[in-house]
């Protein structure tokens, strides 16, 4: 009989790869009777669908004021990069 | 259209937050920004204006990242091990049974999603797991990067990615319980 300890670690594996049909069997009655494990089950798979849906548009959470920043100096080095590579200039040259 | 000259401005802090999310490493972070930013404007005759320019970027982007872990995989130097107790392992009695039971999540569509604040709680979630769980976590469930592929690419075997992968998923399932769901919602209201 699987434990919550186990029955996590299963709901986790699953995520992964298709697990042996005696795992999945022995997961699904463990879940019916254990209203934790079945929440921890959901709640994991759940947060993969919310993380998959990320959104990467202008205005997002990529551009939260308070998220990390790029230092003056390196965006200043990498305007320079793209005003030289725009130009076609080697900028090695001036290095 | 791209305008080049405008992309530090418009994506350089968005590129790097979403390299620093992966990489976790500031440095590491900058140098694989400016390659994608190279990167793109040597192939922007590829772009067909069917994304947005950020949408576009950030494919290269991930790209680099890829390729970062592939030419660095085998040379980087293992990161010590994690002292202290493991969230998975004070989690359940010695009996292996939850000692305290989860906590519902709501019908609650995930409009989350939508909102900077739920963002923010996961990335300082995200902060406090270790590096190599946390990079093999968003790899994994943000970029569905496949199990084979992110063993090869972080050089790690099959059960040492499915631990790394079930103790990030332990750690960030109660992180995200305690701090969004189970959170007053008065309180998180007011702050939108």
């Amino acid at each position: 009989m699987l434990n919550c300890k186990d029955a996590t670690e299963i709901s986790s594996a699953s995520l992964d790869s298709t697990l042996p049909l005696r795992r999945r069997m022995g997961l699904k009655l463990h879940l019916l009777m254990c209203q934790s494990c079945e929440r921890f089950s959901r709640q994991i798979a759940r947060l993969r669908m919310i993380l998959r849906s990320f959104p990467v548009e202008e205005g997002g959470p990529l551009d939260d004021a308070e998220g990390p920043c790029l230092c003056q100096a390196s965006r200043e080095r990498m305007e320079e990069a793209i005003r030289c590579e725009m130009k076609n200039c080697s900028c090695r040259d001036r290095d | 259209m791209l305008d080049p000259a405008q992309w530090v401005e418009r994506h350089g802090n968005a590129l790097y937050r979403f390299a620093l999310a992966r990489l976790r490493d500031p440095s590491q972070a900058e140098n694989v920004v400016q390659e994608t930013f190279l990167a793109a404007l040597k192939g922007r005759d590829s772009f067909r204006g069917a994304s947005s320019e950020r949408t576009w970027l950030i494919g290269i982007l991930k790209r680099k990242v890829i390729d970062h872990f592939r030419q660095t995989g085998r040379e980087r130097p293992l990161e010590p091990r994690e002292g202290g107790v493991e969230a998975h392992e004070t989690m359940f009695d010695d009996r292996g049974h939850w000692r305290n039971e989860l906590g519902d999540w709501g019908d609650k569509p995930d409009i989350a999603v939508q909102q900077t604040q739920f963002w923010r709680v996961l990335q300082n979630c995200l902060d406090g797991i270790p590096d190599r769980q946390a990079r093999a976590f968003v790899l994994r469930e943000m970029d569905g990067l496949d199990s084979d592929e992110l063993c090869k690419l972080l050089d790690v075997t099959e059960t040492n990615l499915w631990v790394m992968l079930h103790r990030a998923r332990v750690r960030l399932r109660r992180c995200i319980d305690e701090n969004w769901f189970q959170d007053d919602p008065g309180d998180r209201d007011a702050e939108l």
